[in-house]
Protein backbone atom coordinates (compact mmCIF):
# COMPACT_ATOMS: atom_id res chain seq x y z
CA UNK A 1 0.00 0.00 0.00
CA UNK A 2 1.18 3.13 -1.18
CA UNK A 3 0.49 6.77 0.57
CA UNK A 4 0.49 8.96 -2.22
CA UNK A 5 -1.70 6.24 -4.36
CA UNK A 6 -4.39 6.04 -1.48
CA UNK A 7 -5.01 9.75 -1.45
CA UNK A 8 -4.75 9.98 -4.95
CA UNK A 9 -7.50 7.58 -4.97
CA UNK A 10 -9.55 8.88 -2.35
CA UNK A 11 -9.95 12.28 -3.80
CA UNK A 12 -10.82 11.32 -7.42
CA UNK A 13 -12.96 8.41 -5.60
CA UNK A 14 -14.96 11.46 -3.71
CA UNK A 15 -15.13 13.44 -7.20
CA UNK A 16 -16.26 10.63 -9.11
CA UNK A 17 -18.79 9.84 -6.92
CA UNK A 18 -21.00 12.75 -7.38
CA UNK A 19 -20.28 12.41 -11.48
CA UNK A 20 -21.09 9.04 -11.11
CA UNK A 21 -24.60 10.00 -9.66
CA UNK A 22 -24.90 7.98 -6.17
CA UNK A 23 -22.82 10.86 -4.60
CA UNK A 24 -25.28 13.41 -5.75
CA UNK A 25 -27.69 11.69 -4.69
CA UNK A 26 -26.32 11.35 -1.31
CA UNK A 27 -25.41 14.64 -0.88
CA UNK A 28 -29.28 15.65 -2.00
CA UNK A 29 -30.81 13.20 0.71
CA UNK A 30 -28.35 13.89 3.76
CA UNK A 31 -28.26 17.70 3.45
CA UNK A 32 -32.16 17.34 3.14
CA UNK A 33 -32.54 14.53 5.63
CA UNK A 34 -30.44 16.73 8.08
CA UNK A 35 -32.33 19.69 7.57
CA UNK A 36 -35.75 18.47 7.81
CA UNK A 37 -35.06 17.22 11.20
CA UNK A 38 -33.63 20.66 12.29
CA UNK A 39 -36.78 21.86 10.90
CA UNK A 40 -39.17 19.45 12.40
CA UNK A 41 -37.88 20.23 15.79
CA UNK A 42 -37.18 23.95 15.48
CA UNK A 43 -40.16 25.09 13.80
CA UNK A 44 -42.59 24.78 16.00
CA UNK A 45 -40.66 26.34 18.51
CA UNK A 46 -40.71 29.48 16.20
CA UNK A 47 -44.72 28.70 15.69
CA UNK A 48 -45.26 28.66 19.25
CA UNK A 49 -43.25 31.80 20.21
CA UNK A 50 -44.85 33.76 17.52
CA UNK A 51 -48.51 33.30 18.63
CA UNK A 52 -47.05 33.41 22.88
CA UNK A 53 -45.49 37.19 21.20
CA UNK A 54 -48.84 37.80 19.30
CA UNK A 55 -50.94 36.92 22.57
CA UNK A 56 -48.66 38.31 25.19
CA UNK A 57 -48.71 41.81 26.27
CA UNK A 58 -45.48 42.65 26.20
CA UNK A 59 -45.10 41.08 22.34
CA UNK A 60 -40.65 40.57 23.32
CA UNK A 61 -40.34 37.61 20.66
CA UNK A 62 -37.34 36.47 22.71
CA UNK A 63 -38.92 36.21 25.84
CA UNK A 64 -41.63 34.25 23.93
CA UNK A 65 -38.95 32.18 22.52
CA UNK A 66 -37.33 31.50 25.69
CA UNK A 67 -40.96 30.65 27.46
CA UNK A 68 -41.74 28.25 25.08
CA UNK A 69 -38.72 26.67 24.73
CA UNK A 70 -38.78 26.11 28.55
CA UNK A 71 -42.11 24.60 28.11
CA UNK A 72 -40.90 22.82 25.54
CA UNK A 73 -38.20 20.86 27.36
CA UNK A 74 -40.44 20.61 30.13
CA UNK A 75 -42.97 18.32 28.02
CA UNK A 76 -39.82 16.68 26.25
CA UNK A 77 -38.22 15.60 29.08
CA UNK A 78 -40.09 11.93 30.17
CA UNK A 79 -40.04 11.09 26.10
CA UNK A 80 -36.31 11.70 25.93
CA UNK A 81 -35.51 9.94 29.20
CA UNK A 82 -37.61 6.56 28.07
CA UNK A 83 -35.48 7.03 24.93
CA UNK A 84 -32.29 7.19 27.01
CA UNK A 85 -33.21 4.60 29.51
CA UNK A 86 -32.17 1.16 28.99
CA UNK A 87 -35.07 -1.48 27.84
CA UNK A 88 -36.32 -3.95 30.50
CA UNK A 89 -39.10 -5.44 31.43
CA UNK A 90 -38.24 -5.01 35.00
CA UNK A 91 -39.20 -1.62 36.68
CA UNK A 92 -35.24 0.00 37.83
CA UNK A 93 -35.07 2.85 40.18
CA UNK A 94 -31.15 3.12 39.48
CA UNK A 95 -31.86 2.98 36.05
CA UNK A 96 -34.36 5.73 35.96
CA UNK A 97 -32.66 7.88 38.08
CA UNK A 98 -29.75 7.74 35.66
CA UNK A 99 -31.95 8.24 32.38
CA UNK A 100 -32.87 11.08 34.50
CA UNK A 101 -29.92 12.84 34.89
CA UNK A 102 -28.44 11.79 31.15
CA UNK A 103 -31.80 14.06 30.11
CA UNK A 104 -31.36 16.76 32.69
CA UNK A 105 -27.53 17.21 30.69
CA UNK A 106 -28.80 16.86 27.72
CA UNK A 107 -31.59 19.05 27.71
CA UNK A 108 -30.96 21.30 30.80
CA UNK A 109 -26.77 21.57 31.11
CA UNK A 110 -26.02 21.59 27.04
CA UNK A 111 -28.27 23.79 24.27
CA UNK A 112 -31.76 21.32 24.74
CA UNK A 113 -32.67 21.81 21.11
CA UNK A 114 -29.44 20.70 19.09
CA UNK A 115 -29.16 17.78 21.74
CA UNK A 116 -32.43 16.58 20.49
CA UNK A 117 -31.93 17.37 16.61
CA UNK A 118 -28.37 15.17 17.37
CA UNK A 119 -30.55 12.68 18.67
CA UNK A 120 -32.93 12.23 16.43
CA UNK A 121 -30.42 12.17 13.57
CA UNK A 122 -28.66 9.50 15.22
CA UNK A 123 -32.02 7.23 14.47
CA UNK A 124 -32.08 7.81 11.03
CA UNK A 125 -28.55 8.48 10.03
CA UNK A 126 -26.83 5.49 9.66
CA UNK A 127 -29.52 4.51 6.86
CA UNK A 128 -28.35 7.41 5.01
CA UNK A 129 -25.32 6.16 5.88
CA UNK A 130 -26.11 2.87 3.90
CA UNK A 131 -27.01 5.28 0.54
CA UNK A 132 -24.08 6.78 1.17
CA UNK A 133 -21.21 4.12 0.81
CA UNK A 134 -23.29 0.60 -0.68
CA UNK A 135 -21.60 1.10 -4.18
CA UNK A 136 -17.75 1.70 -2.71
CA UNK A 137 -16.41 -1.41 -4.32
CA UNK A 138 -19.66 -3.61 -5.66
CA UNK A 139 -20.19 -1.53 -9.06
CA UNK A 140 -16.81 -1.84 -10.34
CA UNK A 141 -16.09 -5.36 -9.07
CA UNK A 142 -19.73 -6.27 -11.08
CA UNK A 143 -18.35 -4.12 -14.42
CA UNK A 144 -14.77 -5.38 -14.10
CA UNK A 145 -13.35 -2.02 -14.41
CA UNK A 146 -10.82 -2.47 -11.27
CA UNK A 147 -9.00 -4.20 -13.32
CA UNK A 148 -7.50 -1.40 -15.47
CA UNK A 149 -6.85 0.20 -11.96
CA UNK A 150 -4.94 -2.96 -10.36
CA UNK A 151 -2.54 -2.25 -13.41
CA UNK A 152 -0.69 0.94 -11.78
CA UNK A 153 -1.79 0.37 -8.03
CA UNK A 154 -2.40 -2.28 -5.38
CA UNK A 155 -5.70 -3.48 -4.26
CA UNK A 156 -4.74 -2.07 -0.55
CA UNK A 157 -4.44 1.05 -2.02
CA UNK A 158 -7.78 0.71 -4.19
CA UNK A 159 -9.46 -0.23 -0.39
CA UNK A 160 -8.19 2.18 1.89
CA UNK A 161 -8.28 4.87 -0.80
CA UNK A 162 -12.00 4.69 -1.42
CA UNK A 163 -12.61 4.29 2.10
CA UNK A 164 -10.45 7.70 2.70
CA UNK A 165 -12.69 8.93 -0.12
CA UNK A 166 -15.81 8.08 1.88
CA UNK A 167 -14.77 8.77 5.15
CA UNK A 168 -13.94 12.88 3.89
CA UNK A 169 -17.14 13.27 2.01
CA UNK A 170 -19.23 12.13 5.08
CA UNK A 171 -17.00 14.57 6.92
CA UNK A 172 -18.02 17.22 4.54
CA UNK A 173 -21.35 16.96 4.21
CA UNK A 174 -21.60 16.60 8.29
CA UNK A 175 -19.64 19.77 9.05
CA UNK A 176 -22.24 21.70 6.43
CA UNK A 177 -24.86 20.49 8.51
CA UNK A 178 -23.72 20.94 11.46
CA UNK A 179 -22.46 24.92 11.02
CA UNK A 180 -26.40 25.39 9.12
CA UNK A 181 -28.34 23.87 11.60
CA UNK A 182 -25.61 25.71 14.72
CA UNK A 183 -25.88 29.28 12.54
CA UNK A 184 -29.59 29.47 12.20
CA UNK A 185 -30.00 28.80 15.83
CA UNK A 186 -27.45 31.40 17.32
CA UNK A 187 -28.78 33.77 13.83
CA UNK A 188 -32.21 33.33 13.74
CA UNK A 189 -33.51 32.11 17.15
CA UNK A 190 -30.47 32.87 19.60
CA UNK A 191 -32.51 30.44 22.67
CA UNK A 192 -28.31 29.85 23.92
CA UNK A 193 -25.20 31.67 24.22
CA UNK A 194 -22.81 31.34 21.28
CA UNK A 195 -19.97 29.56 22.93
CA UNK A 196 -22.55 27.20 24.45
CA UNK A 197 -23.93 26.84 20.75
CA UNK A 198 -20.79 26.53 19.18
CA UNK A 199 -19.17 23.66 21.30
CA UNK A 200 -21.96 21.55 20.95
CA UNK A 201 -22.61 21.82 18.01
CA UNK A 202 -19.16 20.95 16.97
CA UNK A 203 -19.22 17.90 19.66
CA UNK A 204 -22.22 16.39 18.06
CA UNK A 205 -20.77 16.67 14.53
CA UNK A 206 -18.07 15.25 15.69
CA UNK A 207 -19.92 12.56 17.45
CA UNK A 208 -21.95 11.93 14.49
CA UNK A 209 -18.72 11.80 12.18
CA UNK A 210 -17.42 8.94 15.00
CA UNK A 211 -21.05 6.83 14.50
CA UNK A 212 -20.37 7.03 10.48
CA UNK A 213 -17.40 5.34 10.62
CA UNK A 214 -18.64 1.55 11.36
CA UNK A 215 -21.23 2.05 9.53
CA UNK A 216 -18.91 2.81 6.56
CA UNK A 217 -16.93 0.09 7.54
CA UNK A 218 -20.07 -2.39 7.20
CA UNK A 219 -21.04 -1.15 4.01
CA UNK A 220 -17.33 -1.61 2.62
CA UNK A 221 -17.80 -5.12 3.68
CA UNK A 222 -20.94 -5.69 2.07
CA UNK A 223 -19.52 -4.11 -1.18
CA UNK A 224 -16.74 -6.08 -1.32
CA UNK A 225 -18.78 -9.18 -1.22
CA UNK A 226 -21.09 -8.38 -4.56
CA UNK A 227 -20.31 -7.63 -7.72
CA UNK A 228 -24.51 -5.48 -7.75
CA UNK A 229 -25.04 -2.37 -6.62
CA UNK A 230 -28.45 -3.20 -6.29
CA UNK A 231 -27.94 -6.31 -3.98
CA UNK A 232 -25.36 -4.20 -2.12
CA UNK A 233 -27.47 -1.58 -1.24
CA UNK A 234 -30.49 -3.99 -0.56
CA UNK A 235 -27.96 -6.13 1.79
CA UNK A 236 -26.44 -2.82 3.60
CA UNK A 237 -29.96 -1.42 4.22
CA UNK A 238 -31.60 -4.64 5.56
CA UNK A 239 -28.49 -5.22 7.80
CA UNK A 240 -28.40 -1.94 9.21
CA UNK A 241 -32.21 -1.73 9.45
CA UNK A 242 -32.82 -5.00 10.66
CA UNK A 243 -30.51 -5.52 13.44
CA UNK A 244 -32.55 -3.13 15.94
CA UNK A 245 -35.77 -4.26 14.75
CA UNK A 246 -34.30 -7.87 15.41
CA UNK A 247 -33.62 -7.00 19.16
CA UNK A 248 -36.77 -5.23 19.46
CA UNK A 249 -39.13 -8.07 18.30
CA UNK A 250 -36.77 -10.56 19.48
CA UNK A 251 -36.95 -8.78 23.37
CA UNK A 252 -41.08 -9.73 23.60
CA UNK A 253 -39.51 -13.52 23.07
CA UNK A 254 -36.64 -13.27 24.86
CA UNK A 255 -34.92 -10.32 27.38
CA UNK A 256 -31.27 -11.24 26.13
CA UNK A 257 -32.25 -10.11 22.52
CA UNK A 258 -32.11 -6.72 22.81
CA UNK A 259 -27.77 -6.96 23.23
CA UNK A 260 -28.37 -7.87 19.43
CA UNK A 261 -27.84 -4.07 19.04
CA UNK A 262 -24.50 -4.31 20.44
CA UNK A 263 -23.40 -6.21 16.74
CA UNK A 264 -23.67 -2.60 15.06
CA UNK A 265 -23.53 0.80 17.11
CA UNK A 266 -27.19 0.98 17.66
CA UNK A 267 -26.71 -0.15 21.29
CA UNK A 268 -24.39 2.50 22.28
CA UNK A 269 -24.22 5.34 20.07
CA UNK A 270 -26.70 7.51 22.22
CA UNK A 271 -23.84 7.05 24.78
CA UNK A 272 -21.44 9.58 22.70
CA UNK A 273 -23.70 12.29 24.50
CA UNK A 274 -23.60 10.65 27.84
CA UNK A 275 -23.07 13.21 30.77
CA UNK A 276 -20.21 10.28 31.90
CA UNK A 277 -16.99 10.56 30.22
CA UNK A 278 -16.44 6.86 31.10
CA UNK A 279 -19.56 6.20 28.75
CA UNK A 280 -17.89 8.19 25.99
CA UNK A 281 -14.82 6.69 26.23
CA UNK A 282 -16.76 3.21 25.79
CA UNK A 283 -19.05 3.91 22.99
CA UNK A 284 -16.16 5.46 20.65
CA UNK A 285 -13.95 2.64 21.54
CA UNK A 286 -17.02 0.74 20.75
CA UNK A 287 -17.00 2.71 17.38
CA UNK A 288 -13.83 2.31 16.57
CA UNK A 289 -13.17 -1.21 17.50
CA UNK A 290 -15.96 -2.17 15.31
CA UNK A 291 -14.60 -0.08 12.46
CA UNK A 292 -11.73 -1.95 12.39
CA UNK A 293 -13.50 -5.58 12.74
CA UNK A 294 -15.60 -4.62 9.31
CA UNK A 295 -12.91 -3.25 7.91
CA UNK A 296 -10.38 -6.42 8.33
CA UNK A 297 -13.57 -8.08 7.00
CA UNK A 298 -13.71 -6.26 3.98
CA UNK A 299 -10.13 -6.04 3.44
CA UNK A 300 -9.96 -9.57 3.69
CA UNK A 301 -12.77 -10.47 1.23
CA UNK A 302 -11.48 -7.53 -1.44
CA UNK A 303 -8.02 -8.73 -1.70
CA UNK A 304 -8.93 -12.72 -1.84
CA UNK A 305 -11.85 -12.43 -4.29
CA UNK A 306 -11.77 -11.93 -8.55
CA UNK A 307 -11.73 -8.92 -9.40
CA UNK B 1 -14.14 14.94 -21.09
CA UNK B 2 -15.27 12.24 -23.41
CA UNK B 3 -17.70 14.05 -26.35
CA UNK B 4 -21.42 12.10 -25.93
CA UNK B 5 -20.48 10.28 -22.45
CA UNK B 6 -22.92 11.37 -20.48
CA UNK B 7 -22.29 11.07 -16.93
CA UNK B 8 -24.69 8.80 -14.29
CA UNK B 9 -24.53 12.35 -12.63
CA UNK B 10 -25.60 14.56 -15.13
CA UNK B 11 -28.71 11.61 -15.52
CA UNK B 12 -29.40 11.44 -11.94
CA UNK B 13 -29.49 15.59 -12.01
CA UNK B 14 -31.75 15.72 -14.74
CA UNK B 15 -34.20 12.68 -13.32
CA UNK B 16 -34.01 15.00 -10.00
CA UNK B 17 -34.96 18.00 -12.44
CA UNK B 18 -38.27 16.24 -13.93
CA UNK B 19 -39.65 14.89 -10.22
CA UNK B 20 -38.55 18.69 -8.63
CA UNK B 21 -40.28 20.36 -12.03
CA UNK B 22 -43.45 17.90 -11.76
CA UNK B 23 -44.14 19.04 -7.95
CA UNK B 24 -42.99 22.81 -9.07
CA UNK B 25 -46.16 22.47 -11.52
CA UNK B 26 -47.67 21.43 -8.68
CA UNK B 27 -47.12 23.71 -6.40
CA UNK B 28 -47.84 26.61 -8.74
CA UNK B 29 -51.71 24.94 -9.05
CA UNK B 30 -51.58 24.83 -5.49
CA UNK B 31 -50.82 28.35 -5.57
CA UNK B 32 -53.32 28.82 -6.98
CA UNK B 33 -55.84 27.21 -4.60
CA UNK B 34 -54.07 29.44 -1.97
CA UNK B 35 -55.17 32.62 -4.08
CA UNK B 36 -59.12 31.18 -4.10
CA UNK B 37 -58.80 30.29 -0.42
CA UNK B 38 -57.60 33.61 0.26
CA UNK B 39 -60.59 35.35 -2.06
CA UNK B 40 -62.60 32.89 0.13
CA UNK B 41 -61.33 34.02 3.18
CA UNK B 42 -61.30 37.91 2.72
CA UNK B 43 -65.20 37.71 1.92
CA UNK B 44 -65.79 35.44 4.58
CA UNK B 45 -63.99 37.91 7.06
CA UNK B 46 -66.74 40.02 6.66
CA UNK B 47 -69.63 37.11 7.71
CA UNK B 48 -66.92 36.23 10.26
CA UNK B 49 -66.82 32.60 9.34
CA UNK B 50 -63.24 32.12 8.51
CA UNK B 51 -60.71 31.21 11.30
CA UNK B 52 -58.77 33.65 12.81
CA UNK B 53 -55.62 31.98 11.54
CA UNK B 54 -57.23 32.40 8.05
CA UNK B 55 -58.27 35.65 8.30
CA UNK B 56 -54.83 36.94 9.86
CA UNK B 57 -53.07 34.62 6.55
CA UNK B 58 -55.41 37.36 4.42
CA UNK B 59 -54.35 40.00 6.29
CA UNK B 60 -50.82 38.85 5.93
CA UNK B 61 -51.04 38.70 2.14
CA UNK B 62 -53.14 41.93 1.74
CA UNK B 63 -49.77 44.24 3.58
CA UNK B 64 -47.43 42.02 1.04
CA UNK B 65 -49.87 42.94 -1.81
CA UNK B 66 -51.96 41.14 -4.62
CA UNK B 67 -49.55 41.88 -6.65
CA UNK B 68 -46.54 40.36 -5.52
CA UNK B 69 -48.68 36.95 -4.81
CA UNK B 70 -48.53 36.91 -8.70
CA UNK B 71 -45.07 37.53 -9.32
CA UNK B 72 -44.27 34.47 -7.08
CA UNK B 73 -46.75 32.47 -8.38
CA UNK B 74 -45.11 33.32 -11.65
CA UNK B 75 -41.59 32.71 -10.41
CA UNK B 76 -42.71 29.04 -9.32
CA UNK B 77 -43.95 28.27 -12.99
CA UNK B 78 -40.82 29.36 -14.59
CA UNK B 79 -38.70 27.94 -12.24
CA UNK B 80 -40.68 23.88 -12.93
CA UNK B 81 -40.91 24.87 -16.53
CA UNK B 82 -36.82 25.47 -16.29
CA UNK B 83 -36.99 22.95 -14.19
CA UNK B 84 -38.31 20.41 -16.39
CA UNK B 85 -36.57 21.74 -19.43
CA UNK B 86 -32.64 21.88 -18.56
CA UNK B 87 -33.43 18.33 -17.78
CA UNK B 88 -33.91 17.50 -21.18
CA UNK B 89 -31.12 19.30 -21.77
CA UNK B 90 -28.71 17.10 -19.30
CA UNK B 91 -30.25 14.59 -20.65
CA UNK B 92 -29.00 15.48 -24.38
CA UNK B 93 -26.21 17.55 -23.18
CA UNK B 94 -26.55 20.98 -24.83
CA UNK B 95 -24.91 24.10 -23.84
CA UNK B 96 -27.96 26.51 -24.09
CA UNK B 97 -30.80 24.20 -23.33
CA UNK B 98 -28.83 22.19 -20.46
CA UNK B 99 -25.86 24.03 -18.69
CA UNK B 100 -27.78 27.95 -19.59
CA UNK B 101 -30.87 26.78 -18.50
CA UNK B 102 -29.78 24.97 -15.40
CA UNK B 103 -27.99 27.82 -14.36
CA UNK B 104 -31.21 30.15 -15.24
CA UNK B 105 -33.48 27.84 -12.89
CA UNK B 106 -31.00 28.32 -9.86
CA UNK B 107 -30.22 32.03 -10.14
CA UNK B 108 -34.28 32.23 -10.42
CA UNK B 109 -34.68 29.63 -7.76
CA UNK B 110 -32.71 31.21 -5.26
CA UNK B 111 -33.88 34.68 -5.58
CA UNK B 112 -37.16 34.04 -5.22
CA UNK B 113 -36.78 31.83 -2.32
CA UNK B 114 -34.67 35.11 -0.63
CA UNK B 115 -37.15 37.08 -1.91
CA UNK B 116 -39.87 35.10 -0.17
CA UNK B 117 -38.10 34.64 2.46
CA UNK B 118 -37.34 38.81 3.22
CA UNK B 119 -41.06 40.36 1.44
CA UNK B 120 -43.33 37.79 2.86
CA UNK B 121 -44.21 37.27 7.33
CA UNK B 122 -44.43 34.29 8.85
CA UNK B 123 -47.56 34.40 8.77
CA UNK B 124 -48.58 34.84 5.54
CA UNK B 125 -46.05 31.29 5.04
CA UNK B 126 -42.91 33.28 4.16
CA UNK B 127 -40.39 34.31 5.77
CA UNK B 128 -36.55 32.79 6.55
CA UNK B 129 -36.59 29.14 8.44
CA UNK B 130 -35.07 25.90 7.86
CA UNK B 131 -37.57 25.40 4.97
CA UNK B 132 -35.88 28.16 3.42
CA UNK B 133 -32.69 26.88 3.46
CA UNK B 134 -33.91 23.43 2.51
CA UNK B 135 -34.88 24.96 -0.89
CA UNK B 136 -31.95 26.25 -1.26
CA UNK B 137 -30.40 23.30 -1.03
CA UNK B 138 -30.78 21.82 -4.65
CA UNK B 139 -30.35 25.26 -6.67
CA UNK B 140 -27.15 26.09 -4.85
CA UNK B 141 -26.25 22.13 -5.22
CA UNK B 142 -26.98 22.90 -9.49
CA UNK B 143 -25.05 25.77 -9.57
CA UNK B 144 -21.77 24.63 -8.33
CA UNK B 145 -22.25 20.95 -10.55
CA UNK B 146 -23.20 22.89 -13.68
CA UNK B 147 -20.12 24.94 -13.19
CA UNK B 148 -17.94 22.86 -11.58
CA UNK B 149 -18.29 18.70 -11.56
CA UNK B 150 -20.22 18.88 -15.20
CA UNK B 151 -18.56 21.61 -16.64
CA UNK B 152 -16.96 20.03 -19.45
CA UNK B 153 -19.38 17.61 -19.97
CA UNK B 154 -22.16 19.56 -22.23
CA UNK B 155 -20.72 19.23 -25.51
CA UNK B 156 -23.79 20.25 -28.04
Amino acid sequence: MKTRHVLLIAKYSARYSVRGGIGLVFLLLSLSFGLLVAHTMLQPVEMAANQFARNSRSGDPQEARQRVLEELTERSKPVIAWMLKPSSTEPDAAADRAADAWTDYLLDERPGMLSAIFLILLFGWPLVVAFGAFDLYSGDIGSRQLRYQLLRTDRSSIYFGRLLGMLATFVIVLLLLGTTVTGYMGLKLSLYPWPALLGWGAYGTVAMVVVSMPYIALCAWISTGFGSSFASLTIASLVISGVPLFALLGQRAHEYAAYVNYVLPWGFQMRLFHDDPVQVALAVAGCVLQTALFLWLGFRTFTRRDL
Amino acid sequence: MSEGKRPGGLTALAVINFVFGGFGILGSVGLLAVMAFLNAAAKSGENQEASEAQQEMAKAWEQVGIGFFYAMLIFGAVSAILLIVSGIGYLQQKKFLGRTLGNAYAIVSIVSSLVMGVMVSSQAGGGFNIGTIIGLVYPVLTLALLNGTFKEDFTR
